[in-house]
């Protein structure tokens, strides 16, 4: 990475503008061609690069003229590097690069069925037709509707994971600067790391579900210990998880804001342990000196958290920020969890992940590799727009 | 921590000096007693908050495990009670009855747990093999085209697994691997995170080793045994567990891939909560006795918090054990940041 | 550290011992077995081991390998995912949604070619002591005899004329797709000690369920002020509510010409809705979606404790619905409208026989034999075991003959002494289910790909309404673009 921007630098002189005089119209154009080349051969010397890195091996030494043969026998040798990774990429080809070359190709077979003659598939000619489909909800199957599903995940996404990570924050803060029974805390706070969020999520729904025969408090079994708690603050009761959960419908899409909430709960509390633990460390670790200028200078708490802390563990809070998204944009189990294998009242809660499931055990295989695209060029863009916005390489899970 | 325990020592040392220092240090003393004070009801309120927060995180264990002995009138109570008034311990007995002979598990738990440590074991192993070697050529050696390989081995990790699923379960059924251990394990062998973070690992030994040992006539594969293995052997034994909780926790490809006798422990369990059996599996006359007026033919909350715990425990067990290690190997990407 | 590394690699060597073990194990040779997926529980799935164990016996040489996928939903799934990969089961459980969307994978076998057949067939296999035999099947087909007794209302559900897409898949109108295997409807199940205290009795003194919807209603509103804490009644499934209502009120559902598939958006069906809506705002009754579980459940609670009156739902789930000490559940046909709309869902799996799963050589010989297992299936004894251990209706008329089975049916057992609990209910949901005055009620609704998902989709209409999330209207119309409308 580095590397990289060693070399933009080097290369910076070719984009200078030449030094023979032109008038300023010529001379846009020739600064501009400079710059278009010199675009061009930034890239081209850097995948030069990548090429040209001749292996070398430590040990070859430029000693006596070799062989042809022993020429081959070393440089074969110095390749034996691919005898190591080979089984690796024997299996990511098999189960990952197949897949990834055959889902391209399935999601353009239009209305693509898998399971049809005997195995070989069906499908209506080349083109563009699922991916219509899907981003329409014309599907004609009944099932997930992509928008919705789209809209539920970044909905949850981009407020569980802020909250979790400031959450995490503050506990983080606060572990730091207690004395005793910090490692008690500690384990505790990682707990929810270890757990199926598929058994989590049902152990979550029995928080929230009101069991009653009119769907509301009216005549009900037991309205459940979230509203329990409420009502001592003179809140009345709402149907969380169930059929009859309140929602707002705007358009087509259907904002099931009760579901978001327990699945906001549910996202924070799953997501806290690796936060924490990260933040944590990660405050270990800074340098006491800081700490010690600052208590000389008669910092307050808080500007010490601001002016010291905060920039510190900078890299960390967006590593979890970046990390916490990704996660969040293949969200699936807890969601079944909370809300049922449906997800919720006709697919309201489905995720972009659920959406695949879904489509995958309707047997439209076509759409589901169509959707599965599509979440993966969103993925992308939100890496994108995250390595704009850090600007700090960061690697992802 | 120790900077804490450094600034309070301080203190400490002050407030001495200022008492000795006589009569003249009142007020300083009062302002130091108010500071301290300050410093207390902070404290406090720092222990205060993170109780709170501890309570929370620690509330959905604790009323599982309670939900779980409890009886299902007592669950459905109005207001739900934090303990238990009688322990029905046999709920979990219910899980066993009720998988195995109620909705028709043609797998005993034993033959379940057996699938589980099974696939557990030797997809750690042999994907710890695989992520060792693999991170040891990518770390070490040198060879044509290596960046460019593991460049795109890092891209696929932001494609989601899921959309891969489709596809390997045709691949599978085609190599004629279904109702196999090997359909659990082989799709899962290479982690590129962990061979990742493994990479990392090796890159931190100084080349100076490596030379060393080479000159020692040490084989590359002498070096990687002898030298890196032992030196990065806490990350490998937190990959290890990690790995194994994964295989633990693993649902949705197993149900997929394997009928029942070739499933994991969480399918099996899960039968006790996930499984909307239609009206043709009703509960047997046994069952009618048991719930009492809850004949119903769906998994009652009490049962799935056992089945719950029952997939959850093990593993809070195991990390009581192995704290350490687990920790370390979840915190290593993060420092790495 | 070391020692366990140690450990480690140990158990690690042991596994792999295991795994090699296990590795051996013979598969499964598929050119001899057959392989029947079926959704059901254990307690009915020892019910068809009897007719597994007496298959094999018959037809040595012959295995039959019997996998429970789950629910109804698991099992379609799980064809659905086979069928992708050539490893499907060579008879399963099936309703006529899904077969509707097995037909595009060319495996589903007409049955036609094997219903009546007269010829007899001839296998060889390898008998214990490693001997070469042959053994004959006297006759491929049902006999005349078999064939009249089916119910001809169940039996014509399988045709290809209920099919939509049939001549793609190189059917006609006359082939026969599926067969019946067992058939359950829906009843009301009541709480007969609750009506006698609203007094609702007849001239005997019994309690005298509801025969009308309008009746219903008034009994609920009754009951609401006699016990304003309970919900008088609950049904089981929304779908199957709507689609009856369709029949009894003439609006439409659905139909089998592709260019007007889906009915549903009517001013009918609005009214019906608007209806309901008004009922259950005055908590008359529940659903499953929102009760969020079996009905059943409530109902066995008795009205005292917030419970239901009425229950309506599949005569497959008898078990449930049992008052335990209580009262004694008691089973009616569900209410009508009047005398001429009385029609009741049928429902029940069929059969339906795939073909080529496994990429097997011996294709004629194992479909042959996998008609047998359905002749067995269909036999007299084993549907009569059947009905008695689970409250569905068996498909042919000859059950009712056998005297055991009557009493079965008239709430006695073999001896002639009552029977009790469970038993009981299933004998009373045996007799309101079956019947030949009954099954003149029963309907149907075509198949064809996308049936299903209308169905699903009705579920969400009438809960969508209850709820008050979408008017009628609205939510009629959502649906109609989710089922791709045509």
């Amino acid at each position: 990475m580095t590397e990289d921007e060693k070399d933009i630098i080097e290369n910076e002189p070719q984009t200078e503008a030449p030094k023979k005089k032109h008038n300023k119209f010529t001379q846009y154009f020739i600064n501009l061609g400079a710059r278009i080349k010199g675009w061009f051969v930034d890239k081209i010397e850097a995948v030069k690069d990548v090429f040209r890195k001749k292996p070398k091996d430590v040990y070859a030494y430029d000693g006596p003229q070799l062989s042809k043969g022993e020429k081959f026998r070393r440089g074969l040798k110095s390749q034996s590097g691919w005898l190591f990774v080979a089984p690796a990429l024997v299996l990511m080809a098999i189960f990952t690069f197949y897949p990834i070359i055959a889902a391209f190709i399935g999601a353009f077979k239009q209305d693509y069925v898998a399971s049809d003659n005997m195995g070989q598939g069906s499908f209506n000619g080349w083109g563009f037709a699922n991916f219509g489909h899907v981003w329409t909800g014309d599907t004609g199957t009944g099932g997930a509707d992509f928008v919705q599903c789209l809209v539920n995940t970044l909905v949850l996404t981009f407020i569980s994971v802020p909250l979790s990570t400031l959450l995490a924050l503050l506990i983080s803060v606060a572990l730091n600067s207690i004395k005793r029974v910090q490692k008690a805390y500690q384990t505790i706070f990682f707990l929810p790391y270890l757990t199926n969020a598929l058994a989590m999520g049902a152990v979550f729904a029995t928080f929230f579900k009101i069991i009653s025969p009119t769907g509301t408090a009216e005549n009900a079994e037991t309205v459940g210990l979230v509203n329990i708690v409420l009502g001592w603050f003179g809140i009345e009761p709402v149907n969380w998880v169930g059929g009859l959960s309140p929602t707002w419908q705007i358009g087509s899409l259907t904002i099931p804001w009760a579901k978001y909430i327990v699945a906001i709960i549910y996202e924070v509390w799953s997501g806290l342990p690796f936060k924490i633990l990260i933040l944590f460390s990660a405050m270990q670790s800074i340098n006491k000196q800081y700490y010690d200028a600052a208590k000389v200078d008669g910092a307050s708490r808080w500007t010490v958290l601001w002016k010291i802390t905060a920039p510190m563990i900078m890299p960390q809070i967006s590593y979890l920020l970046v990390t916490g998204i990704m996660g969040g944009m293949k969200q699936y189990s807890a969601i079944i969890g909370l809300f049922g294998p449906s997800m919720g009242l006709n697919y309201d809660m489905g995720t972009m992940v659920g959406y695949l499931y879904n489509y995958i055990s309707l047997g439209q295989t076509g759409y589901a590799f169509a959707g599965s695209l599509m979440l993966f060029v969103i993925i992308m863009i939100i890496t994108f727009i995250n390595n704009k916005i850090t600007k700090k390489r960061t690697t992802y899970r | 921590m120790a900077r804490n325990r450094n600034s309070v020592s301080a203190d400490t040392v002050v407030g001495k000096w200022d008492l000795s220092a006589g009569d003249e240090g009142f007020d300083a003393e009062k302002v130091q007693k108010r500071e301290k004070t300050k410093q207390i009801v902070k404290n406090v309120l720092v222990y205060i908050f993170l109780t709170i927060c501890a309570l929370l995180a620690f509330l959905p264990f604790y009323w599982m495990i309670i939900s779980s002995i409890k009886t299902e009138d007592e669950f459905r109570q109005t207001v739900p009670t934090f303990f238990p008034h009688s322990f029905q311990w046999k709920n979990y007995w219910m899980i066993f009855h009720q998988v195995t002979t109620t909705t028709g598990s043609a797998a005993s738990f034993g033959q379940i747990l057996i699938n589980t440590l099974v696939v557990g074991f030797l997809s750690t192993f042999l994907g710890l093999v695989v992520i060792v070697i693999t991170a040891y050529a990518l770390a070490r050696m040198k060879f044509k085209g290596k960046n460019l390989l593991f460049a795109i081995m890092l891209a696929t990790m932001m494609i989601p697994g899921e959309l891969f699923t489709v596809s390997n379960y045709i691949t599978v059924a085609k190599l004629n691997m279904m109702d196999t251990y090997t359909v659990l394990i082989l799709p899962f062998l290479v982690s590129v995170y962990y061979i990742y973070l493994l990479r990392n690992n090796f890159m931190q030994i100084p080349d100076s080793l490596y030379q060393a040992a080479k000159i020692d006539g040490l084989s590359d594969m002498g070096y990687l045994l002898k030298v890196m293995i032992p030196l990065t052997a806490p990350t490998l034994i937190s990959i290890t567990l990690l790995k194994f909780i994964g295989t633990w926790n693993s649902y949705i490809w197993p149900r997929l891939v394997n009928t029942e006798p070739w499933q994991m422990i969480t399918n099996w369990v899960s039968g006790g909560f996930v499984d909307r059996r239609q009206p043709t599996s009703p509960w047997g006359d046994n069952w009618t006795i048991y719930s009492g007026q809850y004949g119903s033919s769906e998994p009652l909350d009490t049962l799935k918090m056992a089945a719950v715990c029952m997939v959850s425990l093990p593993l809070l067990i195991l990390f009581l054990f192995c704290r350490k290690y687990i920790m370390r190997g979840v915190s290593k990407s993060g420092t790495k940041g | 550290m070391k020692k366990l590394l140690t450990v480690a690699l140990a158990g690690c060597i042991v596994a792999s011992g295991c795994f090699a073990f296990a590795g051996c194990s013979n598969p499964t040779d598929y050119e001899h077995t057959i392989v029947f997926y079926s959704s059901q529980g254990q307690d009915l799935a020892v019910v068809t081991d009897t007719a597994i164990e007496n298959f094999q016996e018959k037809y040595p040489g012959w295995k039959v390998e019997h996998i429970k996928p789950g629910g109804y939903k698991e099992l379609k799934e799980k064809v659905i995912s086979d069928l992708q990969t050539n490893i499907q089961p060579d008879v399963a459980y099936c309703y006529a949604d899904h077969v509707a969307q097995y037909l595009g994978s060319k495996t589903v076998v007409n049955m036609s070619q094997y219903f009546t057949n007269a010829n007899s067939f001839t296998y060889t296999y390898t008998d214990d002591a490693g001997n070469n035999q042959t053994k004959t099947v006297d006759r491929i087909g049902f006999t005349q005899a078999d064939v009249d007794s089916f119910i001809p209302g169940y039996l014509e559900e399988g045709y290809g004329r209920n099919y939509s897409g049939i001549e793609e898949a190189g059917f006609t109108a006359d082939t026969l797709i599926t067969l019946p295997f067992v058939k359950s409807t829906e009843a009301l199940y009541y709480n007969p000690n609750a009506l006698k205290e609203l007094g609702e009795v007849d001239d005997a003194g019994n309690a005298k369920p509801p025969e009308t919807w309008k009746d219903l209603w008034r009994i609920c509103e009754k009951a609401k002020t006699k016990w304003p804490g309970c919900t008088p009644l609950g049904y089981d499934s929304e779908a199957n509510w709507f689609i009856t209502m369709s029949q009894q009120l003439e609006f439409g559902y659905t139909d089998v010409d592709p260019a007007h598939h889906f009915l549903f958006k009517n001013d009918g069906a609005k009214a019906w809705l608007n209806e309901i809506k008004g009922y259950f705002d005055k908590h008359y009754f529940t659903t499953q979606q929102i009760y969020g579980n079996y009905t059943s459940g409530l109902f066995t609670k008795g009205p005292n404790d917030g419970g239901l009156i009425f229950c309506i739902g599949s005569t497959g789930g008898a078990k449930n619905q049992s008052g335990g000490t209580l009262f004694t559940t008691e089973v009616a046909p569900i209410p009508q409208v009047d005398e001429t709309h009385n029609q009741c869902i049928s429902q029940g799996p069929s059969l339906v026989m795939l073909a080529g799963g496994h990429n097997i050589t011996n294709l004629e010989e194992k479909q042959i034999m996998t008609f047998q297992f359905i002749k067995e299936l269909l036999s007299v004894n084993f549907q009569a075991k059947f009905a008695r251990a689970s409250g569905y209706a068996p498909m042919r008329t000859d059950v009712y003959d056998n005297e055991d089975f009557q009493l079965f049916v008239d709430g006695k057992d073999e001896d002639g002494k009552p029977l009790t609990g469970t038993d009981l209910i299933i004998s009373k949901c045996v007799k309101a289910g079956s019947g030949e005055e009954f099954n003149k009620r029963l309907f149907t609704s075509p198949a064809f790909v996308g049936s299903s998902t209308a169905r699903d989709q009705m579920d969400f209409v009438v809960v969508y309404v209850l709820q008050g999330q979408k008017d009628p209207d609205r939510a009629l119309s959502d649906a109609y673009k989710a089922c791709g409308g045509k």
